[in-house]
């Protein structure tokens, strides 16, 4: 076919997509091929979906410099200095051409869920034992867990959820729930783990520097530069290939003083793994009932301050929405709305007759608290979600899903897994 | 003179609204890059990452008779390829294409499947010009506008592609009745 008649079809191939003409069987199979395969990226986002992104993006927004066009003159002027400042530093700080932290950042970026292999040793040998830890990081969901290991005994399990950290002490066999790295006695810097930080870094408004030594960069992550403070910094290995850490190593500066450094963080393996491969891997793994004590982020106990009726009209203005199973459920009409508020934060309580919905995010209900962190806990994947599966305090079957900005749960006393699996599955927003 | 005229204002309201930009335009750069990279989740985090930059570069770009979509697109193309070259050199283990749902039967799913990848086989500038016909439903007029190509050339491609794509599909053994 000469070029010109291709022309020619193409153009009554657009005629016939734009419903200007029939075309011949030919064309209507070459229109029924587009609209065939074009068919799975015809999907809608949900405005709430939308927003929910744009909440997001919002603390990163706040971090960058947003500059209109200046004036050409003293844009010409600007740029001289930013010029004569970048020769200095970009000489001693940056790597021309390579945006290693682009690229570090994009390396542990990604939809599916990281499994890091780390060795934690000292620097100065003798100083504590070498342990392990396999973290699992899902950055979509909010999610990181994290089990520590020496001598072959695991010692410690922590799991970070959006908006609680749940901490498992195998030797007291307790579990520690907090609001967030405030309510634990360690602190913030011992609750995050280090290739963790060091993404949240990359991802966030630090300084990172880079050099390049051979085939790894070295980069620099301050983690406290106050004034008159102890200096702390990470120094991480990156491979110069792949832009995965290899090694990340803390010092601490006391003023007047050279930096010190005390442990070593060997990143052995990074692996990603498909959703459907992690399931389950996000909840505590301890093997017999554990005491669950949730604190706030002043590490008081948690203490009940009151209840409140809500109505319906009250309950559709608080944002983010609750769930629910609409006005009734399985001929159960909602008979009321409460909201509980505790110390550590506010739980709604949705009765339904026997049923009940919970919908919490900083705080868990001490109905749902013993068991929810338990050993009987079952998760099973629901599209890109998992439904977990236990008893409440008093032996009624659960179903709970997490949202993005809450987690819900069914309890019901009569029903079986099967019902309050299905009941979960039908929770939506009370707009 | 008008359309240039209400595209000027609009490009104006784009560059100081970011909100009302990411409101009307992420979901589109979404199901584009889900094309792209073969996973919603991926797709939904590069273009959080699109509009990051463009918070930042928007304000200061001139008016050149392009929307702001133009740019948008343009850079979530870049930001693609940039994902796909590093994920051709980097850990195995990618996430299917197609989200799979519980009712779909093995075969549909499987055409869903094999749909899918077709789509993804097509070079990128095939990819935009069929996404922003097919899926987005602009005319050729605004796709030529959105790719900075003639409105023929367009033609051209989405001719292309649809010929590839139908090889492709032979190939994979999925029917696509006329």
């Amino acid at each position: 076919m000469s070029r010109r008649d291709e022309r020619v079809l193409a153009a009554r191939l657009a005629r016939v997509l734009d419903g200007d003409e029939r075309g011949d069987d030919e064309l209507r199979a070459l229109v029924t091929v587009l609209e065939r395969a074009t068919e799975p990226a015809r999907f809608e986002l949900p405005a709430e979906d939308v927003e929910h992104e744009l909440a997001r993006a919002r603390p990163r927004l706040q971090a960058r410099p947003r500059r209109r066009r200046e004036p050409r003159l003293a844009l010409a002027f600007g740029a001289a200095a930013v010029a004569a400042v970048a020769l200095v530093v970009f000489t001693f700080v940056r790597l021309p051409g390579v945006d290693v932290e682009g690229k570090a950042l994009a390396a542990l970026a990604g939809g599916s869920i990281l499994k890091i292999e780390e060795r934690i040793e000292p620097v100065v040998p003798g100083t504590f034992p070498a342990s392990t830890r396999t973290v699992w990081l899902d950055r979509k969901r909010g999610l990181e867990k994290w089990t520590q290991v020496l001598s072959n005994l695991r010692v410690e399990e922590t799991l970070v959820e959006p908006h609680r950290i749940s901490r498992f002490l195998t030797a007291q066999n307790v579990i520690i729930v907090g609001t967030s790295c405030r309510a634990f006695a360690s602190g913030c810097a011992d609750v995050i783990d280090p290739v963790s930080f060091y993404r949240r870094a990359l991802a966030g408004d630090a300084h990172v520097k880079a050099k390049r030594s051979g085939d790894v960069y070295e980069l620099t992550v301050p983690v406290q530069t106050l004034p008159d403070a102890v200096r702390i910094e990470q120094h991480v290995t990156i491979d110069a290939d792949t832009f995965l850490p290899k090694t990340i190593v803390w010092t601490e500066q006391k003023p007047g003083r050279r930096a010190r450094a005390f442990s070593r963080i060997v990143i052995t393996s990074v692996q990603r793994l498909p959703r459907r491969e992690a399931v389950g891997v996000f909840s505590l793994s301890q093997f017999g009932p554990a005491k669950v004590v949730q604190r706030t982020t002043s590490r008081e106990p948690l203490r009940k301050l009151g209840e409140t009726r809500l109505s319906l009209a009250q309950a559709r203005r608080l944002d983010p929405p609750l769930l629910w199973l609409g006005p009734s459920y399985l001929g159960q009409r909602l008979r009321g709305i409460d909201a509980l508020r505790w110390n550590a934060g506010v739980a709604y309580r949705l009765r339904y007759g026997p049923a009940t919905v919970w919908n919490y995010s900083t705080v868990v209900p001490p109905e749902l608290a013993p068991n929810r962190f338990g050993a009987g806990l079952k998760p099973l994947p629901v599209g890109r979600n998992v439904v977990r599966f236990y008893s409440s305090a008093s032996g009624k079957s659960v179903a709970e899903i997490d949202t993005r900005t809450r987690s819900a749960a069914v309890v019901a006393p009569l029903y079986g897994k099967e019902d309050v699996y299905g009941a979960v599955q039908r929770l939506r927003a009370l707009h | 003179m008008g359309e240039d005229l209400g595209g000027e204002q609009r490009f104006r309201r784009e560059q100081s609204d970011f909100e009302g930009l990411f409101r009307a335009h992420y979901p589109e750069i979404v199901r584009y890059l889900s094309v792209r990279l073969g996973s919603r989740d991926e797709a939904a985090d590069l273009a959080a990452d699109v509009f990051l930059e463009a918070f930042t570069r928007v304000p200061r770009l001139r008016w050149r008779g392009k929307p702001v979509l133009a740019w948008l697109y343009r850079v979530a193309a870049n930001m693609a390829a940039d994902a796909l070259k590093k994920r051709a050199r980097e850990l195995p283990a990618a996430e299917p294409p197609v989200a799979a749902t519980v009712s779909d039967p093995a075969d549909r799913l499987a055409d869903r499947v094999a749909l899918a990848r077709a789509l993804e086989t097509l070079p990128p500038d095939y990819q935009l010009v069929v996404h922003l016909r097919l899926v987005e439903g602009y005319p050729f007029a605004e796709v030529a506008r959105l790719t900075g190509r003639s409105v023929g050339a367009c033609e051209m491609l989405m001719l292309r592609s649809a010929r590839r794509l139908r090889t492709v599909l032979e190939q994979e053994g999925v029917r696509v009745p006329a």
